[in-house]
């Protein structure tokens, strides 16, 4: 492919993201670009709150596929990520069934020629009917595509690192009882992990790598008056330098985009003009999720707004 | 241009980036897409293909603009680290005659260094670093703080000796003319010491991450015995037996508890499908327990020394306890003491423990950085990890950076200060930054509020 076209429609997905609501920094795009181009998934990781979830959601939304998510926990199995069989209504239909099997075996000479007439109708509770997909199948089988979201990976256990394997590089999954279930169109996978535990190689080795900081204050200010149009400029400005400082400080938990604009929309509805004072120090506990991190802010507020001049 | 790609690739390699043919696949394919016209396309899509990791893609970034930006300009400027400063022409040092006939001055001035800057030889002097760090070996040098010895002989060896020797001569002429000249040659002396700290560094820098890492934890010499209290080592330690007991009767009942169980429906009927569903084989939800892991860190240094023999008889009666904890002391290094615990009795591996390793004052941000180096890759969801320690940094790095990774990683980072609470935050006590990287503190100064924390924390573990 030429340059140009790689290096335009890189900056296409920057727009196609600022229109879904998420201002995307050019390493960003690049790496979703690249990701649908060698169809690889992409590994996100950053600290909370910093968009890797949104960026799944934004994908989704400027190349008009379904987002299928899974949300990784401790424990997660294949039977809740993968497959399941509806057991219940496997029983249900084998009761229901059991006269039409008399039926069909009426006449039947001897067993081995019963399990021949069985035979003949194949694998009935083995079969599509009974089986329940679980977000990585049905993302599999989506015929337009997907942009499967598997969220917070490092919270899963090791053994699942490795059910993701035949996946992530394949984009197929074995079944024992049916076969082999291949993507129908492959769906652009992103994984989002925040450096809990560190992931194998194998799964690292699979996957495009991005990391997401916190951004920087233009990009934030631009982050803001994209989500928030209301807030008033100058405001928003004051608001994304304030929280840049607190960043610096040593936090337990260091305010996340997420929390700056749900600050910018509560000082919205306060009708606040600029920050003063009073107002951060009521309003300390949007951004500010700890006591402790509260009590070593509220002090420094003067300087803080000092140094926003 | 693949070959270059593929060369870069494998300088990427040797600062200890791992890359898979895969991912070098993975990378042609990427440069194929992006076409090597624009650098910042290439270089985002080379970053996601073939870093792994921030730290990785931090190496990438300093490789990639030594590696394409050096080649990019002629080889011309022999130290890519610092550009320097426009060489100065051979014109532009030059001395009155009377005194260059001076003997002295005639022979400094003939050394074959100071020849060369004087002549405007610039080259000469990377060249003059680069044989003298090849003879030297500086391929040897393992850690920061051996930087300033390396560095000095390094300068030695290409000479910087002459130029000294050059200066001091001018010098001592006396002469108002000569300030130009000596300020001159004081220049390149500075610059030549420049190119070997330079030189250091990035050896260093390659050398980093090397086989050396695996620091040679030597034992510290035998010191003479701390002054301690002399009625604790005979109170303390039954008081603490006692404790310890206590709390393992108590922690093994609570687990017989757990043993009961919920039916798991979905199993049961899978696995009696084939019964028509009647359940004879009844499966019961497991829920798997990892067993806990338990890290605990235990300050001996000097600040804690009247504390240090209740904080190791603390961490003694934990080893009792719990199955799965591995016991650290450290002053400015971490000693692993697990095994010296479960071979001794208490008072024996404490006075050990005294003898080997307390002295000094504490260097928390080597010792976290070299414990977080050491177990990054243990420490998970199940690994507890415990600081017995006053949090005084002595105004030093508190390491906590390396102290808020572990906090990411691990189940629990609790940090037990003996110190009374009114002390914290005075002087050089780091405890309320160190907060910001602990799941909790508290204050443990005694027996009864040893006994509550440990009861709380093997409920929390169960």
């Amino acid at each position: 492919m030429q340059q140009s076209t790689a290096s335009s429609a890189v900056s296409e997905f920057i727009d196609g993201f600022a229109r879904a609501g998420y201002i995307a920094s050019e390493a960003i795009a690049t790496t979703v670009f690249l990701a649908q181009q060698l169809q690889r998934p992409i590994l996100v990781e950053g600290p909370p709150g910093v968009g890797k979830t949104e960026l799944a959601k934004a994908t989704a939304e400027h190349c008009a596929l379904p987002l299928v998510r899974l949300q990784c926990y401790e424990g997660l199995d294949e039977s809740k990520a993968l497959y399941d069989w509806k057991y219940s209504k496997q029983l249900l239909y084998s009761q229901v069934l059991k006269e039409q099997l008399h039926d069909i075996l009426q006449g039947a000479q001897g067993l081995s020629e019963s399990v021949e007439r069985l035979k003949s109708f194949g694998d009935i509770f083995y079969s599509d009917e009974f089986l329940e997909p679980r977000p990585l199948l049905k993302a599999l089988r989506e015929p337009q595509g997907a942009v499967l979201l598997i969220d917070e990976i490092d919270k899963s256990d090791y053994e699942f690192e490795s059910l993701l394997l035949e996946i992530l590089s394949d984009f197929q999954v074995s079944i024992p009882e049916i076969g082999t279930v291949a993507a129908v169109t492959k769906p652009t996978v992103i994984l989002t992990s925040n450096n809990t535990r560190d992931l194998s190689d194998a799964l690292k080795r699979r996957c495009l790598h991005l990391y997401i900081d916190f951004p920087d204050r233009a990009l934030e200010t631009r982050i803001v008056q994209s989500r928030v149009p209301e807030i008033p400029a100058a405001l928003s400005r004051q608001l994304v330098g304030f929280i840049q400082q607190v960043r610096e400080l040593d936090l337990k938990k260091a305010p996340a985009v997420s929390e700056t604009l749900d600050w910018a929309r509560a000082l919205l509805l306060l009708h606040a003009g600029s920050l003063s004072r009073e107002l951060v120090e009521s309003t300390l506990n949007v951004i500010l999720k700890f006591e402790e991190d509260i009590q070593l802010v509220r002090p420094e507020i003067r300087e803080l707004l000092k140094g926003l001049d | 241009m693949e070959q270059s790609l593929l060369s870069f690739i494998n300088t990427l390699r040797q600062h200890d980036v791992r890359i898979s043919t895969s991912e070098t696949l993975d990378a042609l394919n990427a440069a194929a897409v992006v076409g090597y016209a624009d650098q910042s396309l290439l270089r985002q899509s080379l970053a996601a293909t073939l870093t792994k990791t921030h730290a990785d893609k931090e190496r990438f970034e300093r490789c990639f603009e030594l590696f394409f930006n050096a080649r990019g300009e002629s080889a011309q400027s022999a130290s890519p680290q610092d550009k320097p400063a426009p060489s100065p022409a051979a014109g532009e040092f030059s001395l009155p005659d009377a005194v260059a006939s001076d003997p002295d001055v005639a022979a400094a001035m003939d050394a074959p260094l100071v020849r060369a800057a004087t002549e405007g030889r610039p080259s000469t002097l990377a060249v003059a670093i680069q044989e003298a760090a090849d003879e030297m070996q500086l391929e040897g040098i393992r850690f920061n703080t051996q930087k300033g010895i390396y560095r000095r002989r390094l300068a030695e060896a290409a000479g910087i000796g002459q130029l000294d020797k050059a200066i001091e001569a001018l010098k001592a002429i006396e002469s108002d003319s000569l300030e130009g000249p000596i300020e001159w040659l004081e220049q390149r002396r500075h610059e030549l010491d420049m190119a070997a700290r330079d030189a250091v560094e990035h050896q260093l820098l390659l050398n980093a991450n090397a086989a050396g890492r695996s620091i040679q934890q030597q034992a510290l010499r035998n010191t003479r015995l701390s002054a301690l209290e002399h009625y604790h080592l005979k109170q303390l330690p039954p008081l603490i037996r006692a404790l310890a007991k206590k709390l393992a009767t108590r922690h093994r009942q609570r687990r017989r508890i757990d043993r009961r169980g919920k039916l798991d429906m979905a199993k049961t009927l899978r696995r009696n499908i084939a019964y028509g569903g009647v359940p004879f084989h009844t499966y019961w939800k497991q829920k798997r327990r990892d067993q806990p892991k338990l890290y605990v860190l235990c300050d001996v240094s000097g600040s804690v020394s009247t504390y240090a023999r209740f904080l190791l008889l603390f961490l003694y009666s934990m080893s009792e306890v719990m199955p799965r904890i591995r016991s650290f002391v450290f002053t400015s290094q971490v000693f692993e003491v697990s095994e010296l615990f479960d071979r001794n009795p208490a008072e024996q591996a404490v006075e050990i423990v005294n003898q080997r390793w307390a002295r000094g004052s504490s260097d928390y941000g080597s010792s976290f950085k070299q414990f977080a180096d050491e177990h990054r890759g243990r420490i998970d969801r199940n690994t507890t990890v415990i600081i017995l320690g006053d949090g005084r940094a002595n105004s030093a790095d508190p390491g906590l950076e390396d102290l808020r990774d572990i906090y990411h990683r691990a189940k629990l980072l609790l940090w037990f200060n003996p110190e009374p609470r009114s002390h914290w935050n005075t002087g050089d006590s780091e405890i309320r930054r160190y907060q910001s990287a602990c799941h909790y503190v508290a204050e443990c100064n005694s027996l009864a509020k040893l006994e509550r924390l440990l009861d709380r924390l093997l409920t929390i573990l169960r």
